[in-house]
């Protein structure tokens, strides 16, 4: 995948407008742009095996949630040092995802789909039926402590931490996709019997991907329970699974940045639309409709592009 | 006696009730071209993707120089040498020509499970592959997307992706597939080129071509083998006369 300069120019001012936004902007909107960040985190991962491994995974906030719940779990012991709860995060992430991927890769298309939806609602009842930790009521956190004097009680300083991560993912997914490992996932979308035709094993590379991208998830979800303060087993829901797909297919599929794009539009839609009326998906739906059918690379297809040949 | 490239022997498989292939046996040696013909359905697709481990026979066994890959996966048999071409054009059509035959490169280059470094501009991947590109005629449609590439030039790329992989062993599922009189010729030309080099097996409907290229032909007929031999004593078998040549031949001397 190539970007040309225009994108380049267009992600760095955005880049810049973020950096700058604690200077003018009221903390409200700190908090709706470090949740929009988050998903964009999310929406991402998603899009790594989604647009890029052809793996339409129903089930993804799964590891949002097990994120989440690293921080919840741990912070309920009285453990707020983010050195061991943001490891467990994306570690844990990472072994569910191995085990989730194991069994679901032997499947494709809408059994694939089915069966990741299907691993998400186990986490999530499990989640429910957790008692310990607060069951469907969920369970309210202390933030996690970095180091002295970088006080995440700050709204500023987890804004800021938000968007380091979402920076420092963005390259590092950049560098993924574009690696040889990167090229091994493109193909195997493109056309599998071929890759193992000419020599790839491919189940171990989706598995590996499988698990990346998981891993990037439950980074996300680290961070949502440290905004919201808040662990719930809501952030497993197959609904949320739904949201993230949405928010890649608005932004983009396939093309990497455009889900940040995604996450944005959809929570600012939800916000602004939602303080109308509670029915906003009723608004929402059809445009979505209209952007799957009409516009397969979504917003990030309507933003300039000198070479149109680059798929 | 010399080691034979490949041996089959007694391979079966079926579909239901249908026997696609029965009992097969053959050698294919070192650097010859062995064909394999028959009419619509005798089972040569079926016996392609037998060897190729992406269908797994009842029963016989397959040995590829000297040790047996009967179980092994279809990745595993690339990496041991053997690759193949497909009678329907199976390449990586989003992606530039070049491209689709710099992954077969990196398929034979160890594992990739390398994360950081741009595959796109690596000269381990991309002068080899604008090598091959070039020896198949393709070495000026490099960065053409191969969607966009014409059919012909699609049969090509599918060469040099099989080529790629630096085989012992080429399977050519009918590489003139849908061909012209003149790209066919060319593929003809090209093929001969390897002759020697590397062993083939030869799937084609073409008689020119099996009668100019092959070094011995088989002759497959619903499923079984009905005769092996020299393209001179394929041409006087009766029984293959009876069963394909007598037909065809008065077909294309009409």
């Amino acid at each position: 995948m190539e970007l040309n300069r225009i994108k380049v120019w267009i992600l760095v001012s955005i880049g810049c407008v973020l950096l700058a936004m604690p200077a003018f902007a009221e903390p409200f909107y700190l908090t709706l742009f470090g949740r929009i960040m988050i998903f964009a985190i999310a929406a991402l991962s998603l899009d790594l095996i989604l647009g890029f491994g052809g793996m339409i995974s129903l089930g993804h906030a799964a590891y949002l949630g097990i994120g989440a719940y690293a921080v919840g779990i741990l912070s309920f012991y009285g453990i707020n040092n983010a050195w061991l709860q943001l490891p467990l995060a994306i570690f844990g992430s990472a072994i569910v995802a191995f085990f989730i991927g194991v069994i679901c890769l032997r499947t494709s298309g809408i059994y694939f789909i089915m069966i990741t939806l299907a691993m998400t609602q186990l986490l999530y009842f499990l989640g429910i039926s957790l008692e310990t930790y607060g069951g469907d009521d969920g369970l309210p956190i202390d933030r996690s402590i970095f180091v002295e004097g970088f006080d995440l009680g700050e709204e500023v300083n987890l804004y800021y931490l938000i968007l380091g991560f979402l920076v420092v993912i963005s390259f590092f997914s950049w560098r993924l996709i574009n690696s040889r490992f990167g090229m091994v996932i493109r193909g195997i979308q493109e056309n599998e019997t071929r890759m193992q035709a000419i020599g790839f094993p491919t189940f171990r590379y989706k598995l590996l991907a499988f698990m990346i991208a998981g891993s990037i998830c439950g980074l996300s979800g680290f961070l949502l329970a440290n905004l919201t303060e808040f662990v719930t087993p809501e952030f497993m829901h197959w609904f949320r699974s739904g949201e993230i797909m949405i928010m890649v297919l608005v932004g983009g599929m396939g093309t990497l940045f455009g889900p940040i794009f995604g996450a944005a539009a959809y929570l600012l839609f939800e916000e602004v639309i939602a303080g109308w009326t509670e029915h906003w998906m009723v608004i929402f739906g059809p445009i979505l409709v209209l952007l799957v059918l009409f516009a397969k690379k979504g917003i990030w297809g309507f933003l300039p592009d000198k070479n149109r040949n680059n798929g | 006696m010399v080691e034979p490239t490949l041996t089959v022997e007694g391979l079966t498989k079926s579909f239901g009730g249908v026997v696609a292939t029965n009992q097969i046996d053959f050698q294919i040696k070192p650097g010859e071209i062995h064909a394999i013909i028959g009419p619509n359905g005798a089972g040569k697709t079926t016996l392609v993707a037998l060897i190729s481990g992406m269908l797994s026979p009842e029963s016989g066994r397959i040995e590829f120089l000297g040790k047996d890959i009967t179980r092994e996966t279809t990745a595993n048999r690339s990496r041991l040498g053997l690759a193949r071409s497909f009678q329907i054009t199976s390449i990586f059509k989003k992606f530039d020509a070049l491209s689709n035959v710099a992954l077969s490169i990196q398929a034979h280059q160890g594992h990739s499970f390398h994360f950081w470094k741009s595959a796109s501009n690596d000269p381990n991947l991309i002068e080899p592959a604008q090598e091959i590109l070039q020896r198949v005629g393709l070495g000026k449609r490099t960065r053409i997307i191969a969607g966009n590439l014409a059919h012909g030039e699609q049969r090509q790329l599918e060469i040099a992706m099989a080529l790629a992989t630096k085989p012992k062993l080429l399977l050519l599922d009918e590489p003139t597939a849908g061909m012209g009189a003149e790209d066919s010729d060319r593929m003809r030309k090209f093929l001969e080129t390897l002759k020697g080099e590397i062993s083939m097996l030869l799937i084609e409907h073409d008689m020119d071509t099996v009668f100019s290229l092959a070094d011995r032909v088989t002759v497959l007929v619903y499923g079984r083998v009905i005769g092996t031999g020299t393209p001179e004593e394929i041409r006087q078998n009766a029984d293959v006369k009876a069963a394909y040549l007598g037909e065809d031949e008065e077909n294309s001397n009409a």
